[in-house]
């Protein structure tokens, strides 16, 4: 698991090429698994990349047993 | 009883990601196969084999992909059903792991057949090794060079993406992973339509088990006509059956339909019971199949003959309980699993598995009573007759059966109770 960084994640975002509806969760879950947890601002990035709302993607992902939206432990 | 390893005979004879290797052993002739007889004559020749799905509901699948693909709307998409979440069943996993170019080569032709543009595979999210694998799979496959390529105009045929199931036993029903592929909650739903008319973002979708999936380039290269040799005249082929529970030795068997019995699977395959007892029931088809009692143990391992016992051959998980053990501590260990995964979507489900979990452990801990029995039937009635999807259809089943067959244990439980 990694520290949550911009470069890293610009660099998941280039290595997924173009970024829609149809890779999103596939993406999300590579957030997930690099990471530990989905950042806010990834919801919010990739909500506005995908013209989704962000409280769609945010539904979506609590109803998972494996997303989770803050780092284990972190209150 | 031999096993006919016509989907698992080469396991592990190349290393995963060597191309080369599965190529030298005779792969992809089904994929040529196909690419020079067409689309239409693929479907023709599936449907001529008398494959059925192999994800548990056993659905033509010849006639599934020609409805996706008379359909008119584009994109289509095909996804192959990778989340083995069902208990007693890890059969998919042998054949992701060790033949995974058959099951890529087989996720080729099928979107070829259908025309899908973009294919995926949803692997159950426990099984971290094999979606590393297959992400390197895809790697490898686009720079090999692969019957196919070119064709669509674009430079690699391989367009799949492979994603890692998020802990859900509902992913793997179809509707539902076509949901979370949509980035939303998922959950059963009424159908029709079916996915193959409005599936992922409301496109024509096949959804296919990944067992199914390695039958296909085996069918196209033998030959449908010799594939229907094998097996019974009514589910021709191969079924890779799970063997665990109280039997000495669990694996994955690969039998002809109606070739064996369970019994002689139990005793050849598993060595036996546990203990050495008798049998005293088996779940021949996952753990949402009814019960079948020590007594059918002498049944055709096909479907049709487990269904006139009682049962259905579903997912070919056959798990053994042996003699000794109360149905009563049985079924609780199975609602145990499956109050966990209703969806919530549907009440008959939602409320139905807690009120029949709750029952379930006051039974168990000596505190039911025989209108607790009553109840359960009730409610578990009502829940396979009205929930929305497979689920809440079928996860009644065992304890319905069990009810039925197995009387004296809950009589037991309930002479404890205190009046
Ligand atoms: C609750 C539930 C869970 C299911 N889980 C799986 C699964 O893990 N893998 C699978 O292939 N099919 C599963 N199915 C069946 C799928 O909905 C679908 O019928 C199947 O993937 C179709 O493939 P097939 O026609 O090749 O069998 C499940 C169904 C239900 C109702
Ligand atoms: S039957 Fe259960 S799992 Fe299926 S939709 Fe209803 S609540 Fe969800």
């Amino acid at each position: 698991m990694e520290k949550f960084g911009t470069a890293r994640y610009q660099k998941m975002l280039n290595d997924i090429g173009e970024l829609g509806v149809e890779n999103l969760f596939g993406f999300l879950g590579k957030v997930q698994d690099t990471f530990g947890y989905v950042p806010r601002e990834v919801i919010e990035d990739t909500a506005r990349r995908t013209g989704l709302s962000p409280s769609r993607i945010y539904g979506a992902l609590t109803s998972y047993r494996d997303f989770n939206l803050k780092l284990e432990g972190d209150g | 009883m031999k096993e006919n390893k016509i989907l698992t005979g080469r396991g592990g004879k190349y290393e995963p990601l060597d191309v080369k290797g599965y190529e030298a052993d005779g792969g992809f002739a089904g994929l040529k196969g196909a690419l020079a007889i067409g689309p239409e004559s693929v479907i023709e020749e599936i449907k001529r084999s008398g494959l059925s799905g192999r994800g548990g509901a056993g659905f033509p699948t010849g006639a599934k992909w020609e409805m996706a693909a008379r359909e008119k709307q584009e994109p289509k998409y095909f996804i192959c059903n990778a989340e083995e979440g069902e208990l007693g069943t890890f059969k998919d996993k042998v054949l992701l792991d060790g033949d995974p170019w058959l099951v890529l080569e087989g996720i080729l032709i099928a979107s070829y057949a259908i025309g899908a543009g973009q294919s995926y595979i949803y692997i159950n999210g426990e099984y971290e090794e094999t979606v590393k694998l297959w992400e390197k799979l895809v790697v490898e496959a686009r720079k090999a060079k692969l019957p196919g390529d070119g064709i669509s105009g674009s430079k690699s045929s391989v367009d799949l993406q492979v994603i890692k199931g998020k802990g859900l036993y509902i992913t793997g029903e179809e509707c539902a992973l076509i949901s979370s592929l949509e980035t939303r909650r998922a959950t059963g739903q009424l159908k029709p339509p079916y996915p193959t008319q409005r599936g992922l973002f409301g496109r024509p979708t096949v959804v296919n088990n990944v067992e199914t999936i390695a039958n296909i380039p085996v069918i196209l290269s033998m030959g449908a006509e010799e594939y229907r040799k094998l097996g019974t005249a009514k589910e021709p082929g191969t079924r890779l059956f799970c063997l665990s529970g109280d039997v000495k030795k669990n694996g994955v068997y690969e039998l002809e339909t109606g070739s064996g019995t369970l019994r002689e699977l139990i005793e050849e395959f598993g060595g036996g019971t546990k203990s050495g007892r008798g049998v005293k029931a088996v779940q021949p088809g996952g753990g949402t199949s009814a019960f079948l009692s020590g007594r059918s143990v002498d049944c055709k391992l096909s479907d049709e003959a487990i269904r006139q016992a009682g049962s259905g051959l579903g997912t070919a998980g056959v798990i053994v309980y042996e003699e000794g053990k109360s149905a009563v501590g049985i079924v609780k260990g199975l609602l145990d699993f499956y109050g966990r995964e209703s969806c919530g979507r549907c009440a008959p489900c939602r409320i139905g598995v807690v009120r029949m979990k709750e029952i379930i452990e006051r039974l168990f801990h000596g505190k039911g009573t025989t209108e607790d029995l009553e109840h359960l039937r009730e409610i578990g009635k009502a829940c396979v007759s009205v929930s929305t999807c497979g689920m809440g259809q079928a996860f009644p089943l065992p304890v319905l059966s069990a009810l039925e067959l197995f009387p004296e244990d809950f009589e037991a439980v309930i002479a404890q109770a205190p009046a």
